[in-house]
């Protein structure tokens, strides 16, 4: 399964050079003794391999076999932080990667591994700023809201995604925004405003999972830039409670077919949400969702709907999890999701798509104090297709990890996890990364 | 490193309370009770907060050293105890932040901040019995060391010496019937009423566990702290080691919530 659900969101180029640059002052005045410049980072290296004959029709037929080198990554990522006492602190963070020249890679590109490398870019800058009752982060950042793992129904700023091959933690995509959190005696207030919204790549996404495309010139664009979302958090009784609401823009536009040709709209929509987490009895519990009202569209009320590529009426979206630590350290966690949007595999749902259901499984066994074994498990509850990730790490120093995964998928070509455009990407993949 | 390894009321808890307990004042000959009150009742923990950056060291069987760094935050007030603690070093886990909230009375709020997450989570306490952290410190030994009296009787015996220090001699023995030991000897430093070196004794009345404090050194506050803290698991051959980098009681952020997401 390949990376091609989570749209990367370009940097807003000209405030991100500014706020690097007044970080960069920043960093170059005079630190008080406890205040140094942490310098961390990682570089790593992922092999892949195909482990099913498979093809694509990307221009040419693409064909590939078993043992074929699916993918030879260098990957890396160097981050820079300092604090100013308990007033203020600072963040720059560069990342890349640079993909060797694998033929398999080459001829998916577009499809699976795609991308071009890019050799360095922008992560995250910013800089925060402490008062007597508020935080300020300001710049380019990841905001991250939510209780559940790796799909999270109330992380609003983040493309509502699932994509296994990036594991749990790689999903949240930075924006450039202002976040503030205000801290009063019944809980905390966050607000964020992104004063431009940053479309991500979806013209591919739509080729690659309806066969159609769209020009742009028939896509009709947002007028308003601006989003917002609100969050107030507060614990009560040994539970964490999170009530939110977003207005902003969707990851990508509806799209409907028109008497002559494919259109598009870029439109708001607006999501109310609660999420909650607690513990007990040694269990820890916790559950999100949304309720989110699209914003309408001229003529498209008119269209058929399966005509729609985007929701058309108000739809609900969950996760209930629970996890519990056993004894040699054995975890799992089970969770289950409702997509009231449709697949959580694909970006593009047609408006009468049944609601997508799920379950999630993690579970993590050390076998020794070096060797874990993890497993991870998507089970579309819809038609019985699954997605498996098992995992074997091997912690070789404190700072190098080596890993060996799998990822298979086990449904149908009909099924949701087993369409055409996974069915055929079981992998195995090698990796070893190094922290500094 | 799996975050679930025993997070209970975790591991800031044993540094801070082992610590904090290491600083308290002289008395004089005193009975068994007497002296195990007189190390919980000067301890500073029920009253003042504090700060130390930690260099801990996990030894296992083979003798394979795993360092890590941490910085601990504790505040007690009426309300309960709050804890903060910052992974400082090795780099995979640099950044990640465990925020501990201990009421009178219920049970602790725990959220696990990890940077890569960018937000944090809710996690259960775990059993009392299990160990945390891949270290040689169980739940139960964590929270018992600010509360011995509570959880122990003690009766005193010969008085000894530890490393050339006159120690006063206790043999402490569980009030509850499920405790994970029989009795605990402790070695207390009969001029400064520390604890230098306390004996674990499993249900079967073996040797299991000793906790050796070593590197004494004065504060500017004129009381003494163990910069060493070590735990050695008798029988399985392996131990922790704490040393102390750096302490302060002053150097503590207002809202130990607010510096967790920072």
């Amino acid at each position: 399964m390949g990376p091609r659900h989570t749209p990367e969101r370009s940097p807003h180029p000209a405030l991100a050079l500014v706020l690097g640059l007044l970080l960069a002052l920043g960093l170059a005045g005079v630190a008080r003794a406890q205040d140094e410049v942490t310098i961390r980072g990682q570089v790593g290296q992922t092999l892949g391999f195909f482990l099913t004959e498979g093809s694509r029709l990307n221009g040419d037929e693409i064909t590939w076999g078993p043992g074929q080198v699916s993918l030879n990554r260098t990957h890396y990522q160097l981050q820079f932080e300092r604090r100013f006492g308990w007033e203020a602190a600072g963040h720059i963070s560069l990342k890349g990667y640079w993909d060797a020249g694998v033929a398999g890679l080459e001829a998916l590109k577009g499809v699976a591994n795609g991308d071009s490398s890019t050799l360095l870019e922008l992560d995250q800058a910013y800089v925060d700023l402490y008062s007597d009752l508020t935080d300020f982060r300001i710049g380019r950042q990841r905001i991250a809201w939510g209780t559940a793992d790796g799909f999270n129904p109330t992380s609003y700023f983040s493309p509502l995604t699932l994509d296994l091959t990036r594991g749990l933690e790689g999903l949240v995509q930075p924006v450039t925004a202002i976040r503030t959190s205000t801290y009063f005696n019944v809980g905390t207030l966050s607000v964020v405003i992104v004063p431009a919204f940053e479309p991500s790549e979806w013209e591919r996404v739509l080729q690659d999972e309806t066969g159609l495309s769209v020009t742009a010139e028939n896509v009709k664009d947002y007028e308003n830039p601006g989003e917002i979302g609100l969050q107030f958090d507060t614990f009560y009784r040994g539970t964490s409670l999170y009530l939110s609401y977003f207005n902003g823009y969707e990851d990508q536009p509806v799209v409907w077919e028109g008497e002559a040709n494919l259109h598009g709209a870029w439109r708001r929509e607006q999501k109310v949400g609660l999420a909650a987490a607690t513990a007990w009895r040694g269990f820890t519990l916790w559950g999100e969702g949304t309720y989110t009202f699209p914003g309408r569209v001229e003529g498209l009320d008119e269209q058929r709907a399966g005509q729609i590529w985007g929701p058309t009426k108000p739809y609900p979206t969950a996760v209930l999890g629970v996890d519990y630590l056993f004894p040699r350290g054995i975890r799992a966690e089970l969770q289950y999701i409702y997509n009231g949007r449709g697949s959580l595999l694909k970006i593009f749902n047609e408006s009468d798509v049944p609601a997508g259901q799920y379950l999630m499984g993690l579970a993590s066994i050390p076998l020794t104090d070096d060797q874990t074994l993890e497993l991870l498990a998507l089970d579309s509850l819809r038609d019985d297709s699954r997605v498996l990730v098992p995992t074997y790490r091997y912690q070789l120093t404190p700072t190098t990890q080596a890993s060996l995964s799998l990822i298979l998928v086990d449904g149908g070509p009909a099924s949701e996890v087993g369409q055409k455009h996974l069915s055929d990407l079981d992998q195995l993949t090698l990796a070893v990364t190094v922290r500094f | 490193m799996d975050w679930r390894k025993g997070l209970a009321a975790p591991f800031l808890a044993a540094c801070a309370a082992l610590w904090l307990l290491t600083a308290v004042g002289a008395a004089a000959e005193l009975t068994g009770p007497e002296i195990l009150e007189r190390l919980q009742g000067d301890s500073p923990l029920a009253t003042q907060q504090g700060m130390a950056q930690v260099r801990l060291t996990t030894v296992n069987e083979r003798g394979q050293e795993r360092p890590s760094e941490m910085r601990i935050f504790i505040r007690t007030s009426a309300d309960g105890t709050e804890q903060l603690l910052e992974y400082v070093a090795p780099a995979d886990v640099a950044g990640t932040k465990l925020y501990t909230r201990t009421p009178r009375k219920g049970d602790p709020d725990i959220l696990l901040y990890l940077p890569a997450l960018g937000r944090e989570r809710r996690i259960a306490a775990t059993e009392r019995g299990s160990t945390f952290m891949n270290t040689d410190f169980t739940y139960e030994e964590i929270t018992s060391f600010a509360s011995f009296t509570q959880l122990y009787t003690a009766e005193r015996l010969a008085d000894s010496e530890w490393e050339g220090r006159p120690a006063y001699v206790l043999r402490l023995t569980p009030k509850e019937a499920d405790s994970l030991y029989s009795h605990v000897v402790m070695y207390v430093w009969q001029e400064e009423f520390l604890p230098l070196r306390v004996d674990f004794y499993n249900r079967d009345g073996v040797l299991w566990k000793q906790l050796l404090n070593s590197n004494f050194q004065q504060t500017p506050a004129g009381t003494w702290e163990a910069r060493r803290i070590e735990m050695v698991n008798v029988l399985k051959k392996t131990k922790t080691i704490i040393d102390l980098v750096t302490t302060s009681r002053t150097d503590v952020p207002a809202n130990f919530l607010r510096e967790l997401r920072r």
